[in-house]
């Protein structure tokens, strides 16, 4: 047999755990908010947190799947970094800015509302 | 559930992990299964427990459908399963349509109306509807027997790739794989990876950015917009639906192949074809062959004369329709497919093929467009303005601002699209076959649309598929 082939109970041991890392990455930031493990720049906006009610209506009108979803998505490791990469590429390929509180300056600087507005 | 989720990633990689480790058919069957059912539950759930019911009627009827029973009773057996199942479609997607008509027909007779369920479409329930009815007419046409347990009936039903808007499996092409799952290979896991990553690109990158403007042009009064914004629209919208489907295709092929399982395909290049005929033969092909094997052949097919195989093209066109939809729109999209592949067979597929590829792959395509405009209008008192709008007879000026991300989404999708139709592609394919640093900027261009459809898909709001509608 193949020393690689995925049929070996420790390749498939290996692989298995590797793939397991996110999710349980996910589940250590849900479990540890003040430990977070993040990857990438830290996130300047805030995200309002939908509260987690168990209840059957709650499944039924979807508000309980919806939350523990964006719970999810705030714990999900590699946020910060894909987050960064598109917005990037939004400003970089159609000089869009995805900060709703940023305008562009002259020579393309970038600059908060709030400095102008004061 | 959408599979680019955070959540999916998250809970399909754990699941993965654990489904790795299942050596044997029962183990793999019982975590797909509960993986597959905790997955529509999710989504539906109050109506996965009308689908499991309804599923447990199919398999004990399937027991009545095969040869010893007799004839009666197997006739009897089928006409109650293929009805129970069209039941749940009548109840869930055509009951308030149904009632609406009644109440205009009756509305000269006075005042009284009947009141609308407004029941909510359970996601996915056309897909899994057709599936299951294969599951009978397969067995009662022997071509394959009753599944050997229930979880692998279920196992059918659920199998959470396809659920929400296919591929449309037929039972007996699924039948082994099903009862016996086979291992998973490196290559499963590489080449489902990449198809999966083929497919949300062609959703992330193209089809939604592409379906904003058309959103907002098709949400518009067609009255307040100029000729070139309303082709505009058009165009983004004929991308937007095969790159959104095709896209979701590739994902759940490519998922499932991560499994183990090779599902059909569901589309082959469509606005390369050159007659509408053929387009119908490369787009949502697991939906044209169900129409095909189980309506269209035991309506006698064209085995009875020429007026007889144009009733059954419209008869099958308009149930095409009206599966897409309970709107009079996707009857009139249907009946207008029926009637242009009645010319395809009257005229149209012999002037085209003496006119050249150019001119009958432009026609074909130009056929699909305005097609792709009745069923986008969300009722039919739109179309008329709407075609104004685009043949020039409104006097709109409303300027309206274009993203600036659909020009170059437009580009890339109608390049990706026609490029099979020009002489360069079969050369190409021929060359990414043989050369393998080919196949690894392939790979590696996979990668990088998987990473930015990825980055997209957590910082613009999740925008569903087009087909979960139907």
């Amino acid at each position: 047999m193949n020393r690689l082939a995925l049929s070996r109970p420790v390749n498939r041991l290996i692989v298995g755990a590797l793939l397991a890392l996110l999710p349980m990455l996910s589940a250590w930031n849900l479990m540890m908010p003040n430990r977070q493990v993040q990857i990438g720049p830290t996130l300047g906006g805030v995200t309002n947190e939908m509260p987690v009610n168990f209840s059957w209506s709650s499944i039924r009108d979807g508000s309980f799947q919806k939350a523990i979803a964006n719970r999810l998505t705030e714990a999900f490791a590699l946020r910060p970094i894909l987050i960064r990469i598109n917005n990037e590429i939004r400003l970089e390929l159609f000089g869009e800015l995805t900060a709703p509180h940023v305008v562009r300056g002259a020579k393309g600087q970038l600059i908060e509302r709030t400095y102008l507005d004061d | 559930m959408l599979f680019y989720e955070p959540l999916f990633v998250t809970f399909f990689l754990a699941f993965y992990a654990l489904y790795l480790q299942a050596t044997g058919a029962l183990a793999k069957k019982c975590t797909l299964l509960l993986a597959s059912a905790l997955f529509y539950i999710w989504g539906e759930p109050v109506f996965v427990l009308v689908l499991l019911v309804s599923t447990a009627i199919d398999y004990a009827l399937s027991f009545h459908l095969n040869k010893p029973t007799p004839e009666r009773m197997r006739r009897l057996a089928l006409a109650a399963g293929v009805a129970g199942n069209l039941g749940i479609l009548v109840v869930y997607k055509y009951a308030d349509f149904l009632i609406d008509n009644v109440n205009l027909a009756l509305s000269p007779f006075g005042p009284h109306k009947i009141a609308l369920l407004h029941p909510a479409l359970p996601i996915g329930v056309s897909f899994v509807v057709f599936e299951k009815i294969t599951y009978l007419v397969d067995t009662w046409r022997s071509v394959s027997r009753p599944a050997a347990s229930f979880i692998d009936y279920c196992l059918f039903v659920l199998f959470f790739p396809k659920l929400l808007a296919g591929p449309i499996l037929k039972y007996h092409e699924m039948k082994d794989q099903i009862a016996a799952p086979s291992a998973i290979e490196w290559s499963d896991l590489f080449d489902g990876f990449l198809r999966f990553a083929r497919g949300i690109g062609r959703k992330l990158l193209i089809a939604d950015p592409l379906g904003t403007f058309a959103n907002q042009i098709f949400a518009a009064d067609p009255a307040t917009i100029g000729t070139g914004y309303a082709w505009l629209g058009l165009a983004c919208f004929t991308l937007q639906i095969y790159f959104d489907f095709a896209g979701y295709s590739d994902m759940a092929i490519g998922l499932a192949r991560t499994l183990g399982f090779r599902l059909k395909e569901n589309f082959n290049s469509p606005y390369v074809s050159q007659l509408l005929t053929e387009f119908w033969r490369r787009w949502h092909i697991s939906l044209t062959t169900w129409i095909r094997d189980y309506l269209y052949a035991p309506l006698g097919g064209n085995r009875r004369g020429e007026a007889r195989t144009f009733v059954n093209l419209w008869i099958c066109f308009l149930a095409s329709g009206l599966w897409h939809g309970a709107s009079w729109n996707f009857v009139l999209w249907g009946a207008y497919n029926g009637l242009f592949l009645t010319l395809d067979r009257l005229f149209l597929r012999d002037a085209l093929q003496r006119c050249g590829a150019f001119i009958a792959t432009s026609v074909t395509l130009f056929i699909v467009v305005i097609g792709w405009a009745i069923f986008r209008s969300e009722h039919t008192a739109h179309l008329a303005p709407f075609f104004a709008a685009l043949f020039g007879t409104s006097t709109a000026s409303t300027a309206l601002e274009v993203p600036p991300e659909v020009p170059l989404a437009l580009v890339i999708g109608a390049v990706v699209s026609l490029f099979p139709a020009t002489r360069l592609y079969p050369a190409l394919v021929r060359l990414h076959e043989r050369h393998l640093w080919l196949r690894l900027i392939t790979i590696a261009l996979l990668l990088v649309i998987y990473i930015l459809a990825l980055a997209r898909a957590f910082a613009v709001p999740f925008q569903p598929f087009v087909y979960f509608r139907f």
